[in-house]
């Protein structure tokens, strides 16, 4: 979990658009339908292979038991990329499969320029784009495939600017 | 003798299974945001494959070893 200063308020969280897991799960969807496709075969498989058709649905079971738990995966992998704007700072965890983790923050204050990039037709249609910010003496931190990323711009924008102007 | 083996091939598979299912469980308790939107497609997942787990071993008992 993350650990918020003292006076730090989380003002957006952001995961991908959906469709950054819209392909991973065509191609479960896929691996789902070839196990309904074969169903029909069973009565010929059983014929030619002697095979029951009862040991038949249950190897096709554990075929779609596999499968869900790819999906799933992606799920997960895609569920837990999270970008957390706060008051303060701005978070980036990376999830890469199921136990590759990577976190990554830097303070509001340090924000310099914010860009929004709409890279695609897609993207126009769809309403995502990337968040490109230039930090102080850093490299710059890229947000990609954001939804809303006007309300993310401004509010980013908004804040870093307040955290400017704090008194000493 | 058969049955034997295929029941322990079974369980190591379950086995391996739910330790995935348990280990994805355990990510989203800790990293998953609280105020988090999403949380009901994990229960669709969840419940599908409580599903077919339960189906599968119906299956197992049912074949003829």
């Amino acid at each position: 979990m993350i650990h918020l200063l003292p006076n730090e308020q989380i003002l957006m969280v952001l995961h991908r658009h959906w469709i950054a897991i819209f392909w991973r799960f065509l191609i479960g969807a896929v691996l789902l339908i070839f196990a309904l496709l074969a169903i029909p075969y069973f009565p010929f498989l059983e014929s030619v292979l002697g095979i029951p058709q009862i040991a038949l649905w249950f190897f096709a079971l554990i075929y779609l038991m596999a499968a869900v738990l790819v999906i799933f995966v992606f799920w997960i992998d895609y569920y837990l990329d999270i970008w957390i704007i706060t008051s303060e700072r701005i978070i980036d965890i990376d999830q890469k499969g199921l136990f590759n983790r990577e976190i990554s923050e830097f303070m509001l204050e340090r924000v310099q320029d914010v860009t929004i990039e709409i890279p695609n037709i897609m993207a126009t249609f769809l309403k995502y784009g990337n968040i490109i910010i230039q930090t102080a003496g850093e490299q710059s931190f890229k947000i990609e495939q954001a939804p809303n990323v006007y309300g993310a711009k401004n509010l980013i924008l908004d804040y870093a600017k307040k955290q400017n102007v704090r008194p000493l | 003798m058969g049955f034997i083996v295929a029941l322990v091939i079974y369980i190591l598979f379950l086995a391996v299974y739910w330790a995935v299912v348990l280990s994805i469980l355990w990510h989203v308790k800790q990293y998953s945001m609280p105020q988090d939107s999403y949380k009901w497609i994990l229960w669709i997942f969840l419940v599908t494959i409580a599903v077919l787990n339960i189906i599968s071993l119906a299956l197992f008992f049912s074949l003829k070893l």
